[in-house]
C-alpha cells in the first residue's frame, strides 16, 4: 500500500470514529475528505475487511457506516 | 569446458576411434565423446575407482581396467596446475583379444558394459601406443591452454563482463525473475554459459515452491509447482543443503516434472541458498544435452548467491517501506489522538488504529478503574464477539489484575507476546505516572519486535491522551461551574433558568445516547446561556463546539419565532438539543406549546422522550408512596445521587465532586442500601417519584 493510502486509511477511520452515525457513499466520503474516489476504493475495502466499516448495498449505491467496537465490563469474581 | 574444447575432444574421438571422457580432478565428467553416454560414464566410473585406489594421474599412463583391457589417463594441466583428467579407451595389446574374451567369458567381469567396452576396444601395438600417447599429450595440453585462457583476465573478459552486468541488476531495483532472465539473455551474448533454463524455488513451510523460471519458454509452466523436502532434485538439494549436479539424467524418473512442462533435461545442477543454517531457496539450472561443467557449476553458484542477495535486499527494502508507512501513519494517529475530546473516541482510536497498523485477528483495549476495584475492567474490542471479549478480559484480569503476575512487574512501553486460543497476541500495558491503566492488545501473525514497538508507541500515546483529556475536561468543568455560580449570584433567575436548561438538555442528549463529550458540551453551553459568547470566548477555550451551541441557544432564547425546517437544519447537533430545551422551558414545560416545526424528527423524538417520562412517572406514582426518605442520605450522598440520576457515570461524578471514583462507588452502595434500590434505573424511578 502506498504511503498516502495508509494515511488515508487512518484519516478515514478517524472520520467515522468522530462521526459514528455517519452513513456515507463513496462519492460523499470523497467530497468530505477531499480525496479522489479511486484513492478511497482500496481504503474502504480494507476497512470493511478489518470490520471497522460495514458496506450496505453494492456498486455505486453502497453506503458505508462505522461499526462501533464491542464494549463489555468484566469482573474477575463474576 | 568451452565449446572449442568440446569440439576438440569430439574430433579426437572420431579420429582415433576411442571413447573419451574429460573429468574434473575428482573424476566428475565435464565433457565426453564416447559414442554413447554409457561408455563415457563407464570410463568416468573406472577413473574414480582408480583415483580412490590411490592412482596418481599427474602424468599420462596406460592402466589395466580389466586384465588386458586398458585405458589412457592423461592430466589436463592449466597454468601449471592439474585441472582435470582425460580418460581414453579402451585399448588392448595387439593379439590379446581372444585371451581377454576368454577371461570375460569365464566370469571374470560380469558387467554387460565391460563386454561392450571389450567389443569396441582397439588393438594397439607399441608404435600405436607411442603415437596415441603423443596425441593424447597434445590434446590435454591444448585443453589445458583453453581452460587456462578462460581463467586469465583477458580470456575471461566476456565472462567477467557478463557477471558484472548481472551484478548491477542487484542495485537497480530488479527482482529475481529479471535477474534470471538477464542471465539467460547473456547466455546468448558475452556469458556463454550453455544453460538452457534456470529457475529459482523458495521455501514455503515444508515445501520448496518454484517462483521464477527463465530460458526455455516452456519453463514458465513449472512456476508454482513444489517439491517436498527430499523429493526430486530440488527437494534433495533442500534436504542436504549441498550443491549437487546430476549428469545425464535424461532417463531419470526425477526429470518427469520437467519433461511434462516441455523441458528437455540432459543434466541439472541445484545450488541451495543457505542462511543461518537453513535452506531458504534453491537455484537450479539445466542443459538439454551433455553434462554440467565446472564453469557452469561455478556460474550457477554465483547466480544463486546473486539471487539470494537480490531477494534479501528487496525484502529489506520492502520492510523499510512498510516501516516508513507505519511511522507516517503513527505520527498522524498521535496528532489526531491528542485532539480527541472523548475517552470513548480515544479507546476506539487505539483499537482501530492498532488494527490498521498491524493487521490481525482482533484488537482490544482493557481499561482498569484506577481508583476502583483492581478486579474490574472495561474491554473495548474489534474482531471478538461479546463472549470472546469477556473470556479474553478474564484472562487479562487474571494476568494484570491485583493478584496477577504481570500486575507487579508491568513495564510501560514494552510489549509481550502471549499464545492464546486466538493465536499469538501482542499485549502492551498502558500506564501513566507509575499507575497501570490498562492493556492494549492486537492478535497478529507478525508479532515481531517492530510490531511490538508500534503497539508500545500507541499505548504510550493513548495513556498521554487519556491523561490530557482528563485534565482538560476537569479544568473546563471547573471554569464553567465557577462562571455559572458567579452569574447565579448576580442574577438568581438566570442562574436557575440555566441550571434547569442544563438538566433538560443534557438529560435529552443522554437519552439519545450521544457521546459523553457532546453531552458535557451541551451541559456547559446551557450553564453559560446567560453570558454573551464574547465573554465566554475570552475566558474559556475558544475552539470548542459548545461556543457555537451557546450562540445558537442564545439566538433561540432571544427570539419567540417558531423554529422552521431551514433554521433547524442550520443548527449544530448540540444546538438543536439545546434549542429544543430552550423552547420547552419557554413553553412552560408543555411540548404542545413549543415553537418548533412539527415535521422535525428530532422534535418527534423529544415528544416521545417526554411522554415516556410521563408514563414512567405515572406508573411510579401509582406504584407506591412508601419509599424510604431521601433525607436519610448524608449531604454528600444526596449530591452523588442527584448527579447519578442526571445520567453521569462514576468518573464524571468523581470529577465534579473532587473525590475518587472509589469513594463514589462507596457512596452509591450506601445510597442503594438506604433507599432500597438495586441499580441506576431504580434510582431514576425513585428520583421521579420523589419529584412528584
Amino acid at each position: 500500500m502506498e504511503r498516502s493510502l495508509m494515511m488515508l486509511q487512518v484519516e478515514c477511520t478517524y472520520f467515522f470514529e468522530e462521526n459514528p452515525f455517519a452513513l456515507e457513499t463513496l462519492e460523499s466520503l470523497a467530497t468530505r475528505l477531499g480525496r479522489s474516489v479511486d484513492d478511497l476504493i482500496p481504503v474502504l475495502d480494507r476497512l470493511v475487511e478489518l470490520t471497522v466499516l460495514t458496506r450496505i448495498g453494492s456498486g455505486d449505491q453502497s453506503v458505508y457506516r462505522y461499526n462501533r467496537p464491542v464494549t463489555v465490563y468484566r469482573n474477575l469474581r463474576a | 569446458m568451452t565449446e572449442l574444447a568440446n569440439r576438440l575432444i569430439e574430433a579426437f574421438a572420431g579420429h582415433t576411434g576411442l571413447a573419451l571422457c574429460a573429468m574434473d580432478r575428482e573424476g566428475r565428467p565435464v565433457a565426453s565423446a564416447a559414442f554413447g553416454a554409457s561408455r563415457g560414464e563407464w570410463l568416468a566410473n573406472r577413473t574414480r575407482e582408480l583415483l580412490s585406489a590411490g592412482h596418481r594421474a599427474d602424468a599420462i599412463s596406460l592402466v589395466d581396467v580389466l586384465p588386458g583391457l586398458k585405458m589412457f589417463l592423461a592430466p589436463i594441466i592449466a597454468t601449471d596446475k592439474p585441472e582435470g583428467i582425460l580418460a581414453a579407451g579402451m585399448v588392448m595389446e595387439a593379439g590379446s583379444r581372444d585371451a581377454v574374451a576368454a577371461f570375460l567369458a569365464a566370469g571374470g567381469e560380469p558387467a554387460e558394459e565391460a563386454e561392450a567396452m571389450f567389443a569396441a576396444a582397439r588393438e594397439i601395438d607399441a608404435s600405436d601406443k607411442r603415437l596415441l600417447t603423443e596425441q593424447l599429450k597434445a590434446l590435454t595440453r591444448t585443453l589445458g591452454l583453453i581452460v587456462g585462457h578462460v581463467r586469465q583476465p583477458g580470456g575471461e573478459a566476456g565472462l567477467l563482463g557478463g557477471i558484472e552486468r548481472l551484478a548491477t541488476l542487484i542495485n537497480d531495483g530488479h527482482d529475481v525473475g529479471e535477474l534470471l532472465q538477464s542471465f539467460m539473455d547473456l547466455g546468448c551474448g558475452d556469458l556463454k554459459h550453455g544453460f538452457d533454463f534456470v529457475g529459482f524455488a523458495e521455501m514455503g513451510g515444508d515445501e520448496c515452491v518454484i517462483t521464477h523460471m527463465a530460458g526455455n519458454p516452456a519453463a514458465g509452466a513449472l512456476v508454482g509447482t513444489s517439491s517436498m523436502i527430499g523429493e526430486g532434485f530440488i527437494g534433495q538439494a533442500v534436504a542436504t543443503g549441498m550443491t549437487a549436479a546430476w549428469q545425464d539424467v535424461r532417463h531419470d524418473p526425477r526429470v518427469l516434472p520437467f519433461q511434462r512442462a516441455g523441458l528437455k533435461v540432459g543434466s541439472l545442477i541445484c545450488c541451495p541458498v543457505v542462511r543461518q543454517g537453513r535452506v531458504r531457496a534453491v537455484l537450479f539450472a539445466g542443459v538439454a544435452d551433455g553434462g554440467i561443467t565446472r564453469l557452469q557449476a561455478s556460474l550457477a553458484s554465483i547466480l544463486s548467491n546473486m539471487a539470494d542477495n537480490l531477494r534479501t535486499r528487496n525484502d529489506r527494502l520492502s520492510a523499510m517501506t512498510r516501516q516508513s508507512q507505519r511511522i507516517s501513519a503513527l505520527k498522524e494517529i498521535l496528532h489526531l489522538m491528542t485532539k480527541a475530546k472523548d475517552t470513548e473516541i480515544i479507546t476506539y482510536m487505539l483499537v482501530d488504529m492498532s488494527l490498521n497498523l498491524l493487521s490481525g485477528r482482533f484488537s482490544a483495549i482493557a481499561l482498569f478503574d484506577p481508583d476502583g476495584s483492581p478486579d474490574e475492567m472495561r474491554i473495548v474490542s474489534r474482531g471478538l464477539s461479546r463472549e470472546e471479549s469477556e473470556r479474553y478480559g478474564k484472562m487479562l484480569l487474571t494476568e494484570y489484575g491485583q493478584s496477577g503476575a504481570a500486575a507487579a512487574a508491568w513495564d510501560q512501553a514494552r510489549s509481550f507476546a502471549r499464545e492464546t486460543e486466538w493465536g499469538t497476541v501482542l499485549e502492551c500495558p498502558i500506564g501513566f505516572n507509575g499507575k497501570l491503566l490498562g492493556v492494549l492488545s492486537v492478535a497478529t501473525d507478525a508479532a515481531d519486535a517492530e510490531a511490538g514497538s508500534f503497539l508500545a508507541a500507541l499505548a504510550v500515546t493513548g495513556a498521554v491522551a487519556l491523561d490530557l483529556l482528563g485534565n482538560r475536561a476537569r479544568q473546563f468543568r471547573d471554569n464553567v461551574r465557577e462562571l455559572h455560580e458567579a452569574a447565579a449570584a448576580l442574577n438568581p433567575s438566570v442562574g436557575t433558568f440555566s441550571a434547569r436548561l442544563r438538566e433538560e438538555a443534557e438529560a435529552f442528549a443522554r437519552y439519545l445516547e450521544l457521546p459523553d463529550s457532546l453531552c458535557d458540551q451541551i451541559g456547559a453551553a446551557a450553564l453559560m446561556i446567560g453570558y454573551p459568547p464574547e465573554v465566554c470566548r475570552r475566558v474559556l477555550p475558544a475552539d470548542e463546539p459548545w461556543l457555537a451551541m451557546l450562540e445558537e441557544g442564545r439566538r433561540l432564547m432571544e427570539s419567540a419565532e417558531p423554529v422552521g425546517p431551514e433554521e433547524e437544519l442550520s443548527l449544530s447537533a448540540g444546538g438543536k438539543i439545546l434549542g429544543l430545551a430552550v423552547r420547552y422551558l419557554q413553553a412552560d414545560s408543555d411540548v404542545a406549546k413549543m415553537n418548533w416545526h412539527r415535521d422535525s424528527d428530532l422534535f418527534a423524538k423529544f415528544v416521545t422522550y417526554k411522554r415516556a417520562l410521563l408514563v414512567q412517572d405515572r406508573q411510579i406514582r401509582a406504584d407506591t408512596r412508601t419509599q424510604p426518605d431521601f433525607d436519610q442520605l448524608s449531604k454528600r450522598e444526596q449530591e452523588v445521587f442527584l448527579l447519578l440520576v442526571e445520567g453521569r457515570n462514576n468518573r464524571q461524578i468523581a470529577d465534579t465532586l473532587f473525590i475518587s471514583e472509589h469513594t463514589v462507588k462507596n457512596h452509591i452502595t450506601n445510597i442503594f442500601g438506604k433507599l432500597g434500590i438495586r441499580d441506576r434505573a431504580e434510582a431514576m424511578a425513585y428520583y421521579y417519584r420523589m419529584k412528584r
